[in-house]
């Protein structure tokens, strides 16, 4: 059994909270959010899509999904973070998959984006954030290279598992399951390095 | 393995799937019908659920956080809470309608009055293919007066916010003989000619310098090769904004 790790779930309320005074209009409480949030947000678009200047259309976008449409968080489901993550993977996904079928009608005009790679300068991180990205990296170190693979894959690439099996001439389901198992997988690592 | 397992298995193969944002739409369908039928009411699956949430939500964690330029935030309170007066307020931003670019076929050009094509065809494509794939773009369907000689015809208008451009393409036959296209952009009752293109019976892409949030329809006509100043007759397709 573990016990969840109390800094977190401190975050996570004050998050919450602040939330909940943005979704009344609170323009500070906003301001914080994004102080708090726009650099994940940023780093995770920039990874996925690679462009600078798309990474910075998908966190405009998405506050001001947040602002304008508070109510679609229901602090109850989920953490803020987890919350407002998803909504920015899924914007930078959807970006990542017109831009392949674009560029697959125009294979010469737009070459593929540079692969990631982590750049120190503009990391900007606090002290908890740090710790649960070495958490998270950690943890997915731990996986097997199948596992690894398919999460990437659809993750932080932007692939259907339809793409993904085709990609890896492996049948949809096995991918299916594999993702399944790899994420159980993922869990329990995370599970193992709480407190 | 049981049927019982078999349904647990799948809702939960469909939950991770979904929350990786990885299911194509086709399966869509199938997908929203076990999540919505089986899971409700299974306590393992929910259970289930809420750990391969935690799960996809800390692959997020996995990205190095980067500080987006300052000109991010002022943007976002620009367009939130513009200092004075403006005709785009928040929740229309917000709600930019992102229409999914698929079902294009090749797209080649057909630019009026250029002399270097080549190169000038890639900067516009390049441009093009910027604001188009844009999340925060509004690509709208033009739609066609019956009778457009042959086929296939189908147009799109792409704009992006900020932008003081607009793109035509898609696909139209071979005009008249000593005809071309026009496109004109409607504010109001006042047209204003945009560039007149031929189309060599497949894709085309036109560059229109306009300013989207001044426009309230896209038409284009035919017109003498060369394009005119007023519209010559109706459009043969048409777009409201």
């Amino acid at each position: 059994m573990r016990a969840p790790d109390p800094a977190r779930a401190e975050r996570d309320r004050e998050d919450a909270d602040l939330h909940r005074r943005m979704a009344q209009g609170d323009r500070a409480a906003f301001e914080e959010l994004y102080r708090r949030y726009a650099g994940p947000a940023y780093g995770l678009a920039l990874r996925i899509t690679g462009r600078e200047g798309m990474a910075e259309e998908i966190v405009h976008d998405a506050f001001l999904g947040l602002w304008s449409a508070p109510h679609a968080f229901d602090p109850a489901r989920s953490p803020f973070r987890t919350f407002f993550l998803v909504v920015v993977h899924h914007r930078a996904v959807d970006v990542v998959r017109r831009e392949q079928r674009l560029r697959q009608l125009l294979p010469r005009v737009n070459p593929e984006p540079a692969e990631d790679e982590d750049v120190a300068e503009g990391v900007v991180e606090a002290a908890w954030m740090a710790g649960e990205r070495a958490r998270v990296a950690s943890a997915l170190g731990e996986l097997s290279p199948d596992h690894r693979q398919v999460l990437e894959l659809a993750y932080f690439r932007g692939r259907t598992q339809v793409r993904i099996a085709e990609e890896l001439g492996i049948p949809l389901g096995t991918v299916k399951t594999r993702t399944l198992a790899a994420l159980r997988k993922l869990r329990e690592r995370l599970a193992d390095r709480e407190t | 393995m049981s049927a019982q397992d078999d349904i647990h298995r799948r809702t939960q193969e469909a939950l991770a799937a979904r929350l990786l944002h990885a299911l194509e739409e086709a399966e869509e369908p199938e997908a929203a019908e076990l999540l919505a039928g089986h899971l409700p009411a299974c306590e393992a699956c929910s259970a289930a659920a809420a750990e391969l949430e935690e799960a996809v939500g800390s692959l997020a964690m996995a990205a190095s956080a980067r500080r987006p330029p300052p000109k991010v935030w002022q943007r976002i309170r620009r367009d939130l809470w513009p200092g004075r007066a403006r005709s785009r307020v928040a929740g229309a931003v917000a709600a930019a309608a992102v229409v999914a670019v698929g079902g294009l076929v090749a797209l080649n050009l057909s630019l009026a009055g250029r002399v270097d094509r080549t190169e000038a065809r890639r900067e516009a494509t390049a441009a093009a293919l910027s604001a188009m794939s844009r999340p925060s773009s509004r690509v709208v369907p033009l739609a066609f007066e019956p009778g457009v000689r042959g086929a296939p015809a189908e147009l799109s208008v792409a704009m992006a916010p900020g932008d003081a451009v607009m793109y035509v393409f898609g696909t139209l036959p071979v005009p008249p003989e000593g005809t071309a296209y026009q496109v004109w952009t409607v504010s109001g009752e006042e047209r204003r000619p945009g560039p007149a293109f031929g189309s060599g019976g497949g894709e085309v892409l036109v560059e229109v310098a306009a300013d989207p949030r001044r426009v309230d329809a896209v038409e284009v006509t035919i017109e003498p090769r060369g394009g005119s100043r007023t519209p010559s007759g109706s459009p043969v397709a048409r777009a409201d904004l």
